[in-house]
């Protein structure tokens, strides 16, 4: 009995060992070695063969189903875009307001339209527009280019193009004349009775706008592997722009320099207005009538002073600053924020905005050194684009005819 | 694609071995009270990561207490821990810690353990409840004083986020010295599940063991299975203040979905010749996760399929042992949908590269309560590969026991 005993154990011994060096070696010739990967499986997308102006690899905009791209669509809004038939006393465009070389700014504080009325906030430049979650400076309720470009035709607070209901059916019957226009639209609405319609004229327009993109600046050189494209100074404001110290990143981020767009890629639409301490009159945190910011539309209080954070692309192009272009320089415009705000000292809007009630908790002031602000100043010209503001694509038509 | 790996035949060769674990505080079976203690400081010659960086393996969804180790000399993990016993059956055990925080993340103590057992010898049952503890793997929880390397297993921090301890109950079924069979249901507040109705987590395994003529032998497989509703990246949070100099804050990208877990872990350990014992553990574990990856606009499908494994070698001689450890995971993922390119960007999703580490390492048990380990780490766990040495001491006592 305690023989069979020894046996077995022997012969448990040698089935365990020969199990274990088995089992080793199994392991050490044999380990599972898989190459890593990743897929990324895209839909197909109809519009891309559209000349958007993008690298390929970035997400497409936002289009309306009634209103898919086209390029014949996209040439006709061109032509209606620079053309000052478009106005009710044919001297304006809205070219007037939106220059090519000033990444389609115009330079001034705040403009005058058709009619010579002041509007009170300055021309926003034209980049990206595309991808922008709300459209004006303050309104959340305008978000497709559609719909924003009946404000300046039929705007009355103020006028711009000076369309009405006067002048429209004549304002009509200019491009229903025009042969050339004739075949635009008919080439860019094809399966439509009624050509000439505004409701057409905005639509060709929203699509010029949604091609004006923008994304070949140093900076876009520099983030796809050019390390020579960006000076030492714009790679020392660009750290300081994406730090937490500085926070430029949290209202001006993502591809777009702003953090209220949007692109197709997303469910949900991301409108952002901020109050930065531009003013607080009185030190209520009141802005100046006429350009209180949200709080004209949505009468909350709190939106005092907010408004949309625009894309810092093609910025070195666009001054002045701020909705009401009450800064001249990039250099203000940081020198403003390392201050957490604006200190109006005298005149009708005395008031600190640094203690503006509404300020955004995102606008903390930082210590910046003469140094730290040429940096971040040299950072922002790195956005500019020139390709962009030069591209044929994009200019007046009237001008090489 | 497989492949053979030279690098453990190599390894095998050289026989260096190791121990998961060189030391067990505790033994509930013979004291009826314990307070113990134990911590392990290692100084490293460099990081993980740079300053005020993140780690974040591209590949994976991180999250837990996966922090990097940071160079200078850092304290691994600090415990004061205790049980009593409350009767025959019933006991409690109870265990407060402090995890080395990574980089700008300050340590602070915590419960790990407040553990309740009872047991029911009649059936070989026993059950736990409270703050537990998970034993689902050998590498289910890391603790530097305790483990044979000062650093966590490279698959634990990708797979359970490094430490798995989380409220729940367990039941144990031991019918022999050999076997042992668990069932772990999780309240889910640990890596990868997430808590609440959406979340949760449960685990069941089967270890055996035995040792026949010196020879030492264990095998275990478990299955853990967990569920997660809008998991993020949690290990960084508690970082971000605005006004610092901190970089910023990864996107805020979320999982929901399943993973499934399912793992083998071997170890053998020889008789002495002429002293001298070689002893090798190995562990791999595949993880399938399936879900969506969102943030707060964009949504996409999210399938992964990773396989880890880990082979540690060691050759003990006296109080010395000489380990060598191999780890390497492979990482498939497959993203779908109209934002897979720019979430699959901002989840670090993109990838071709396994990570690999390899560890050598010298441990010295200098007394009961006191060990050196010296180690250099070829560290590939991102694209960028390093080298770092540490120098660490270990450090363990019992203040108070009785039968």
């Amino acid at each position: 009995m305690r023989f069979k005993e020894v046996q077995i154990r022997l012969g448990l011994k040698t089935i365990i060992k020969t199990g274990l060096i088995g089992s080793c070696l199994a392991l050490l010739t044999a380990c599972p070695e898989y190459d890593s990967k990743t897929s990324v499986l895209l839909p197909v997308e109809g519009d891309t063969d559209f000349n958007w102006n993008l690298p390929r690899d970035v997400p497409l905009p936002k289009v309306p189903e009634d209103n898919p791209i086209s390029e014949a669509k996209f040439q006709l809004g061109r032509h209606l875009f620079y053309d000052k038939r478009l106005s009710g006393n044919e001297t304006f465009s809205c070219g007037s307001c939106h220059l090519q070389e000033r990444a389609f700014a115009d330079g001034l504080q705040t403009p005058s339209g058709s009619t010579g009325m002041v509007h009170p906030r300055n021309s926003q430049a034209l980049v990206n527009i595309a991808f922008n979650s709300s459209t004006t400076w303050a309104n959340p309720v305008v978000v497709t280019l559609e719909e924003q470009a009946l404000v300046p035709m039929f705007g009355e607070f103020p006028v711009e193009l000076g369309i009405n209901g006067d002048n429209q059916d004549e304002i009509l019957a200019r491009f229903i004349q025009d042969a050339d226009y004739q075949l635009r639209f008919k080439e860019a609405f094809p399966n439509e009775a009624d050509l000439f319609t505004f409701n057409n004229i905005a639509k060709a327009l929203a699509s010029f706008g949604r091609g004006l993109n923008s994304l070949n600046s140093d900076y876009d050189r520099y983030v796809t592997g050019d390390e020579t494209a960006l000076s030492a100074s714009a790679i020392r404001g660009m750290n300081m722009f994406f730090s937490e110290k500085q926070e430029c990143f949290h209202c001006h981020g993502g591809l777009h320099f702003s953090s209220a767009s949007t692109d197709r890629t997303q469910m949900f639409t991301n409108k952002q207005f901020h109050n930065n301490g531009l003013y607080n009159i009185n030190g209520k945190g009141d802005y100046p009538e006429g350009g209180q910011g949200l709080f004209e539309i949505t009468g909350n209080p709190e939106d005092k002073g907010a408004f949309r954070p625009p894309t810092l692309r093609n910025i070195a192009l666009t001054a002045p600053y701020m909705h009401d272009g009450s800064m001249q320089t990039l250099e203000e415009v940081v020198r403003h924020y390392a201050a957490g705000g604006r200190n109006i000292t005298s005149g009708v809007n005395v008031g600190d905005g640094r203690l503006n009630p509404n300020k955004s908790s995102l606008v903390p002031g930082f210590e910046a050194t003469q140094q730290d602000i040429d940096d971040l100043v040299a950072f922002l010209e790195s956005l500019t684009d020139t390709e962009f503001t030069t591209n044929p694509r994009f200019s007046d038509p009237f001008l090489t005819k | 694609m497989k492949s053979i790996n030279l690098r453990t035949i190599l390894a095998a060769g050289v026989s260096f071995f190791s121990a998961t674990s060189v030391w067990a505080h505790g033994d509930m079976l013979t004291e009826r009270y314990q307070i113990w203690g134990a911590a392990s400081l290692t100084g490293y010659s460099n990081s993980v990561v740079a300053k005020n960086e993140y780690w974040r393996i591209p590949g994976l969804l991180m999250g837990g207490e996966a922090l990097p180790i940071s160079s200078g000399v850092q304290l691994d993990d600090a415990y004061l821990g205790g049980f009593t016993r409350l009767s025959d059956q019933a006991s409690v055990s109870a265990k407060l810690g402090i995890h080395g925080g990574g980089d700008g993340h300050a340590a602070t103590p915590a419960l790990m353990q407040l553990q309740y057992a009872y047991q029911l010898p009649q059936y070989d049952l026993t059950l736990d409840a409270g703050l537990l503890e998970a034993q689902f793997s050998p590498i289910a929880t890391h603790h530097a004083s305790f483990a044979l390397f000062s650093e966590a297993a490279l698959m634990a921090d990708a797979f359970w986020g490094r430490g798995y301890h989380d409220k729940g109950a367990r039941l144990k079924w031991q019918p022999s010295s050999h076997w042992k069979f668990g069932l772990e249901y999780w309240n889910g507040e640990a890596f990868p599940a997430t808590s609440g109705e959406k979340g949760g987590a449960r685990d069941v395994f089967v270890q055996y063991q035995v040792t026949l003529q010196d020879w030492w032998l264990h095998a275990g497989s478990y299955v853990h299975q967990s569920k997660a509703f809008q998991r993020g990246d949690a290990r960084y949070t508690t970082g971000h203040t605005h006004g610092t100099v901190f970089s910023p804050l990864p996107d805020d990208v979320r999982f929901s979905g399943d993973s499934d877990l399912i793992g083998l872990s071997l170890g053998m350990r020889t008789p002495s010749f002429s002293g001298m014992r070689v002893k090798v553990d190995y562990e791999v574990a595949s993880l399938k996760a399936k879900g969506s990856v969102f943030d707060s606009t964009r949504s996409m499908d999210y399938e992964a399929n990773h396989l880890g494994h880990y082979l540690t070698s060691s050759v003990e001689y006296d109080q010395h042992q000489l380990s060598y450890r191999y780890e390497r995971i492979s990482l498939e993922n497959t993203l779908t949908g109209t934002s897979a390119t720019i979430l699959g960007d901002s989840a670090n999703l993109v990838s071709s590269d396994s990570p690999i580490r390899q560890t050598i390492q010298w441990h010295w048990q200098v007394s009961d309560g006191f060990a050196w380990r010296v180690a250099m780490t070829q560290d590939q766990s991102l694209p960028e590969k390093s080298q770092r040495y540490s120098v660490g001491l270990v450090w363990k006592e019992t203040f108070l026991s009785g039968r």
